[in-house]
């Protein structure tokens, strides 16, 4: 036998749990080792005396402070749900609050950015947010002339709005594969873990408290580690030249023109990154605005 | 325990009523130190409440509820062998050989120094032999309680008695 199984023979003939067969097979053990039986003969005195011990009673006050704890416990369980269901609801009402600005914030900035004449050449954009959104804007400007006819480069800009700690890259592009391989891009470089819904293949359109149509979010990130310094970083990436397209390089022309430059920070906060497209914002917008 | 996981708080409170006794025993034999033993038996009925949901009748409401008493009760004496490893046991036997000494005048020498021996254990083999040997459980429900199989249980439950014996020479 080895000795795993003379071990759990020998404890099943302690507790008395064995058939009579398997009995005589150990008490034949027992008597070729005379020492063995001596220590199982001890062994069972010492499981009689374990069962022996007294019962000890609860305390009395156990029950009652189980009893105060648990209302403790649930009254704290209620307010903290309370204030957490509070602080959600309140969280979710000032983000979409955040994004319905945004979205016409953007908007705003491409139509006047498209309705501009070429001739002069399109200004750099700044998004106009208010005080308390510190914002940087990587817009597109396209040459003062324009030189022969080419394929149309891409149009992409992109903002970073810090509030509290919410901080929102923001990216307008027409080319929106471009547009999110850059940003997945400089995601895996910097090891920011991201979740996020795929592009929408059937885009809804929200309806804003002014009751213009929202332009269509195509991309949302929401990247719980990256800090205002990554945020900008990212945006300022969609100022270099792509390097995939020779005729983007020559007749692109991307600056960076920071409203007001926020101090990278390492502080991690619940960041997003969306990606709209431009025609969606173009498109959205009212007729009276073009004017 | 079908009402307690409907939110019926009486019906849990009855529950911590009827298990409070058997469960501080254990919890007490395991730990040593009442009032190691009436806190955990606290926190064991905290816990039990918070994981109501987790009970689907796989064993007795009894072994469900002990086996987070014990699982605490274990992890607690890890926490303390690790930051107090040259005066658990004097403490802790210490305050069951005098429980021992007060609830038997016939055989509380002998029990005194079993309990100095159970002291010295480890602390799975405390709890195999308190849940085995004192709390009379069967093998599957120590097994189940522990989360390891019948045939490991059945091996270390002897070594256990072995070491418990080892410490009583």
């Amino acid at each position: 036998m080895a000795n795993e199984n003379i071990e759990s023979q020998l404890g099943a003939y302690i507790d008395g749990l064995l058939d009579a067969q398997q009995r005589e097979v150990i008490e034949q053990y027992l008597d070729r080792y005379p020492e063995h039986r001596k220590l199982i003969d001890a062994m069972i005195q010492e499981r009689a005396l374990l069962r022996d011990l007294p019962r000890e009673k609860a305390p009395e006050d156990v029950l009652t402070h189980f009893q105060e704890q648990l209302e403790r416990s649930v009254l704290l369980e209620d307010f903290t749900n309370g204030n957490v269901a509070r602080e959600t609801r309140g969280s979710r009402w000032s983000l979409a609050a955040l994004l319905t600005l945004i979205m016409l914030i953007g908007g705003a900035s491409v139509i006047i950015w498209i309705a501009m004449p070429p001739k002069r050449g399109r200004q750099t954009e700044n998004v106009v947010v208010p005080d308390t959104l510190p914002a940087t804007t990587v817009a597109v400007e396209e040459p003062a002339t324009q030189p022969a006819p080419e394929p149309a480069a891409p149009k992409i800009s992109a903002s970073v709005i810090a509030a509290g700690d919410q901080i929102i890259v923001m990216i307008i592009s027409d080319d929106l594969a471009a547009a999110r391989n850059r940003a997945e891009h400089f995601l895996a470089s910097e090891e920011l873990s991201h979740s996020h819904p795929p592009a929408a293949t059937e885009p809804t359109t929200t309806q804003s408290a002014t009751t213009s149509p929202v332009p269509t979010m195509e991309v949302a990130w929401v990247i719980p580690g990256m800090t205002l310094g990554q945020a900008n970083e990212l945006a300022q990436s969609f100022s270099e030249q792509p390097s995939t397209s020779p005729a983007e390089s020559q007749s692109t022309t991307l600056s960076t023109q920071p409203t007001t430059q926020p101090e990278p920070t390492s502080q991690p906060a619940s960041q997003v990154i969306l990606i709209f497209k431009q025609a969606d914002l173009a498109a959205t917008q009212p007729v009276e605005s073009k004017n | 325990m079908q009402s307690a996981q409907g939110g019926d708080r009486v019906a849990f409170a009855n529950l911590v009523g009827a298990f409070q006794d058997s469960l501080y025993n254990t919890i007490l034999r395991i730990v040593g130190q009442e009032d190691e033993a009436h806190d955990l038996t606290q926190e064991t009925f905290l816990k039990a409440r918070d994981r109501l949901g987790e009970y689907h009748g796989q064993c007795e409401p009894y072994v469900w509820t002990l086996k987070i008493g014990v699982q605490l009760s274990i992890s607690q004496l890890r926490k303390l062998q690790r930051k107090r490893s040259f005066s658990l046991d004097e403490g802790q036997a210490a305050g069951l050989a005098r429980r021992a000494a007060e609830g038997s005048e016939n055989n509380g020498e002998a029990q005194q120094q079993l309990l100095t021996a159970l002291g010295q254990l480890d602390a799975e083999y405390r709890a195999i032999l308190v849940l085995r040997d004192v709390e009379n459980l069967n093998y599957e429900q120590v097994a189940d309680i522990l989360e390891i199989p019948v045939a490991l249980l059945q091996t270390r439950l002897f070594r256990a008695r072995l070491t418990l014996h080892d410490g009583l020479r």
